[in-house]
């Protein structure tokens, strides 16, 4: 009767893994979501780390690039000192975010660019409607995914390097449509600073490195670009949490576990054993 | 009941309402449902593009024009569209092209080129034709285009129809001035001076005749230096011209003045403008020599350098150009000093200063050169790592950081990785010697790994310093857990197989032989050495019954189990500490039992039942 249970028990917690493992993520930005909104293919293409900026901090910043894509929890003074550490470290920080969530960070960097609030809205240039503009890096066109525009007016060191159209303008009451008085295209989208003795790369979109956006025009080259020869760190700190990506990381530091060494050779020494002796008791039964 | 219910209600929908006011993060971009472009922008662009092409500004219309033609858009009305733009974007390099050509046609009428500007006026009137015959296909693709998308190009197509009739009014009027029977003009310029000092006057002359001789008295002559009017002077009785001219304050090597008539009023009838052969006049002033000496010359970033900039002029306005800033000075008896500062971020290398005067009068601009070699203090770290590094016990790192001026930084960031099992820590300390206690984490692998320290000081002017060193690691908790494993399933494999074993032997009805119960044993053969095996016990006699019975309690009690090799008595030698006081029931019941099977002597079932329920009931009390 135990071991009845003990099968059974088994086999219940293999089919609750199974499925777990098998179930798709859909939560915005995860690594493990391979969903149209996911960045699975930034990590699996550009072998990208996901870690909390903390950690990232102390990675070498000549093998890595720190990517904080569309935070939406705040930031503390722990993760700016954490940027700055590895700012001066020569290293390179991008900051993708089109709510003005990562406002709060480059406050406390005292870096004079701001994201703005609105959705730009090109509705001649873009990819079926107009929140999905058409910007410009030099002559690349790049794709975009309810993008915002940047407040450069007092920022003296930014190198301007993505535009949007002269026919673009910034949704402001989110309409849909132009009203006067909202700001009207050539609009910076993304710049570049050196600060620190390292660089920041501020986009007014956090969607630009997506799954479902990194093959639109020119985004891949873009990401190219920005990472030279580096790999991309991105910062997971700062999304709202999520039961199943929580339980499918879980899943992955136990198969972590396993695949040790030690574990690893300890398994394949005793399970022949263990099978024997049980397949036996199990016949008994 | 029914007021919690509204209540919740409300609150759903508000919240649904603040929700759908925030914009989403991000749409699939497969999903979305391609829409027809906001008629009401195109409108907008092409009164815009009209407003440009009135300017006459080409480079605008031509930009814009470029991002038109990028325009995306469903289906035929993707068609309809690129048609239109293209069109339109074509006409606007046309009418630029036409202009062009027709400025150039118009410059050589007036120098009396008549057959050259023949040719590009015929150049210029072919371009218009091309214009006018894509205006025909323009007109055609904007009525398509008004249909379909209720956008109005109409703004763009008037100014397209305006300039060409402006550009068609200015060729007739050029061709005007080539078919008119004009008399051609001739035009000297004399200077009294190849050099001029720059600011100073010097003096020009000139004749205006017709080519056969005649004079021109009385006509007007425009003065032009570098393509500027510099002024203006009349003919006199004989044709003949004097004037003078300001060399502008321009510091450049030489200017070029040119004389030109253009014939107005009646004269345009009758005479060709005329321009004269330019004279080149080399322009005087004086360069000043400017040192620039830098104190030091080499520096750290965020430190000081004083900067002294020496000339010989009495008094000048320097400026000093350092690291993207600018910071003017006046200079005192021909010297000005700086003091800048490096900035801390300055990476290293060499850069170039730079203090220049600003011109003046017939001092000209100068600039002096200075480099400035931005080092900063070189770091070493040494390592001192501890042979093995165990996990979840500290070791300690020691780390000593020495600079190649001798003296440390204040404060120092290390930065202690082994990239092969995710270890990352982070220390500061004040010292260059410092023991960092670095404690593996409880899974760390056992083997080889690369041991990485990155330093870097607080204070910019010391560089960052690497080192790495090979270390062993040894996590004795897995060891354990690998020991424990292998030696747990083994022992647990062998009690399952001796368990497996013992049970599929004393299965009694599978494997007992039945042995008839009238046969004999002669008890001289017998001897105790030949036991038989449990195997020939008869099972149906009441006594070897009730042996079996306290066998098996005996058996699940000890947990011993007899063997098939094993006889009574041994059996009962194996057990018989296992059981301790009650092994005196289990002793009289194997005795019992060997005299019935072994020496056929007639042994009481009742007494051997009640001798097993005695073992029975202190064994089961015991379990």
């Amino acid at each position: 009767m135990r071991e009845e249970l003990l099968v059974a028990v088994l086999i219940t917690a293999s089919i609750i893994i199974l499925v777990t493992w098998v179930y798709p993520v859909t939560a915005d930005f995860w690594s493990l979501n391979s969903g149209w909104n996911g960045l699975e293919r930034l990590s699996s293409q550009y072998k990208a780390v996901f870690s909390p900026i903390r950690d990232i901090s102390l990675l070498d910043p000549r093998n890595y690039t720190l990517f904080i894509i569309g935070p939406t929890t705040p930031f503390t003074e722990e993760d700016a000192i954490a940027v700055k550490t590895f700012l001066r470290r020569g290293g390179k920080v991008i900051i993708a975010d089109d709510y003005g969530s990562a406002n709060q960070l480059l406050e406390m960097l005292d870096l004079p660019v701001r994201i703005e609030p609105g959705v730009l809205v090109d509705p001649l240039l873009n990819i079926g409607i107009g929140q999905l503009p058409i910007t410009y890096w030099g002559n690349k066109r790049v794709a975009l995914n309810y993008a915002a525009a940047l407040n450069t007016s007092r920022c003296s060191i930014c190198r301007v390097f993505l535009w949007s159209s002269p026919f673009s303008y910034l949704d402001l009451n989110n309409n849909g449509a132009y009203d006067p008085g909202e700001p009207k295209g050539p609009l910076p989208i993304g710049v570049s600073l050196n600060v620190y003795g390292g660089e920041v790369v501020v986009i007014a979109d956090s969607s630009v490195f997506l799954n479902s956006m990194l093959d639109r025009e020119s985004n891949k080259e873009l990401l190219n670009y920005l990472l030279g020869t580096t790999r991309p760190a991105v910062d997971d700190s700062h999304w709202q949490s999520d039961t199943l990506v929580r339980f499918k990381e879980f899943l992955e530091s136990a198969y972590k576990f396993l695949s040790l060494p030690e574990i690893k050779y300890s398994i394949a020494i005793t399970s022949p054993l263990l099978l024997v002796a049980f397949s036996r008791k199990i016949r008994k039964i | 009941m029914r007021k919690p219910a509204y209540f919740l209600i409300i609150l759903l929908t508000l919240t649904s309402l603040v929700l759908y006011a925030q914009p989403p993060r991000h749409v699939n971009p497969e999903e979305v449902q391609v829409g027809v472009p906001d008629p009401k922008f195109f409108s907008l662009t092409y009164a815009e593009l009209a407003n440009l092409l009135s300017t006459e500004n080409y480079t605008g219309y031509a930009e814009l024009s470029r991002y038109l033609l990028q325009v995306s858009a469903p289906g035929d009305i993707a068609y309809i569209m690129s048609r239109f733009h293209e069109i339109a974007h074509q006409e606007g390099l046309l009418l630029n092209y036409t202009k062009t050509v027709l400025e150039r046609a118009k410059q050589y009428a007036l120098l009396g080129d008549t057959e050259t500007a023949s040719k590009t006026l015929s150049e210029a009137l072919t371009m218009l034709a091309r214009v006018n015959a894509s205006y025909i296909s323009l007109a055609d693709a904007a009525q398509v285009l008004q249909q379909r998308l209720k956008s109005t190009p109409t703004p763009l197509l008037n100014a397209i129809v305006e300039l060409s009739r402006k550009y068609l009014a200015n060729a007739v009027s050029i061709n005007e001035t080539l078919i008119a029977n004009l008399t051609r003009t001739n035009l000297t310029l004399y200077a009294n001076t190849d050099q001029a000092w720059i600011g100073s006057f010097i003096s020009v002359r000139g004749e205006l005749a017709t080519d056969t001789g005649t004079p021109l008295p009385g006509r007007n002559i425009t003065l032009l230096c570098d393509g500027s009017i510099v002024g203006y002077t009349t003919t006199g009785a004989f044709g003949e011209y004097n004037a003078t001219i300001r060399i502008p304050y321009k510091y450049v090597e030489s200017i070029i003045l040119l004389a030109v008539f253009e014939p107005k009023g009646n004269d345009s009838l009758h005479l060709k403008p005329s321009l004269s052969d330019p004279v080149r006049i080399r322009v005087l002033f004086i360069t000043p020599n400017i040192t620039l000496t830098l104190e030091p010359d080499t520096a750290l970033p965020g430190s000081k350098v004083n900067a002294t900039a020496t000339t010989d002029l009495p008094r000048a306005n320097f400026t000093l150009w350092t690291f993207g800033e600018k910071i003017p000075a006046n200079s005192t008896e021909g010297r000005a000093s700086w003091i800048f500062r490096v900035p801390p971020d300055a990476r290293e290398g060499t850069y170039l200063i730079r203090a220049c005067t600003n011109p003046y009068a017939i001092y000209g601009p100068s600039c002096g050169l200075a480099e400035l070699v931005v080092k900063k203090i070189n770091l070493t770290i040494s390592l001192e790592p501890p042979q093995i590094l165990l996990a979840l016990i500290p070791s300690t790192l020691k780390v000593s950081i020495q600079s190649s001026t001798g003296t440390p930084p204040n404060s120092t960031q290390i930065l202690i990785t082994i990239p092969e099992i995710g270890l990352a820590q982070q220390v500061e300390t004040n010292n260059t010697y410092a023991e960092i206690p670095i404690t593996l984490p409880p899974l760390a692998s056992t083997g080889k790994a690369t041991l990485n320290v990155i330093a870097t000081p607080s204070d910019p002017s010391y560089s960052t310093a690497t080192a790495r060193v090979e270390v062993l690691l040894v996590n004795p908790l897995l060891l354990a857990f690998v020991t424990a494993a292998i030696v747990g399933a083994v022992t647990l494999y062998k009690k399952m197989r001796n368990e497996s074993e013992t049970e599929t032997t004393v299965e009694p009805p599978a494997r007992i032989e039945a042995a008839p119960t009238t046969t004999k044993i002669e008890p001289p053969e017998i001897t105790p050495k030949k036991e038989p095996i449990v195997q020939e016990i008869q099972v149906e006699d009441p006594v070897v019954d009730e042996y079996m019975k306290a066998l098996r309690a005996t058996e699940k009690y000890t947990g011993i189990y007899m063997k098939p090799s094993q006889t009574i008595s041994e059996y009962l030698e194996a057990v018989r500490p296992r059981l301790g006081m009650y092994s005196q029931y289990f002793e009289q019941i194997s005795r019992l039992v060997e005299a019935r099977l072994y020496a056929d002597t007639p042994v009481d079932p009742g007494l051997v039942r009640k001798l097993r329920e005695e073992l029975e009931k202190g064994l089961g009390g015991n379990a």
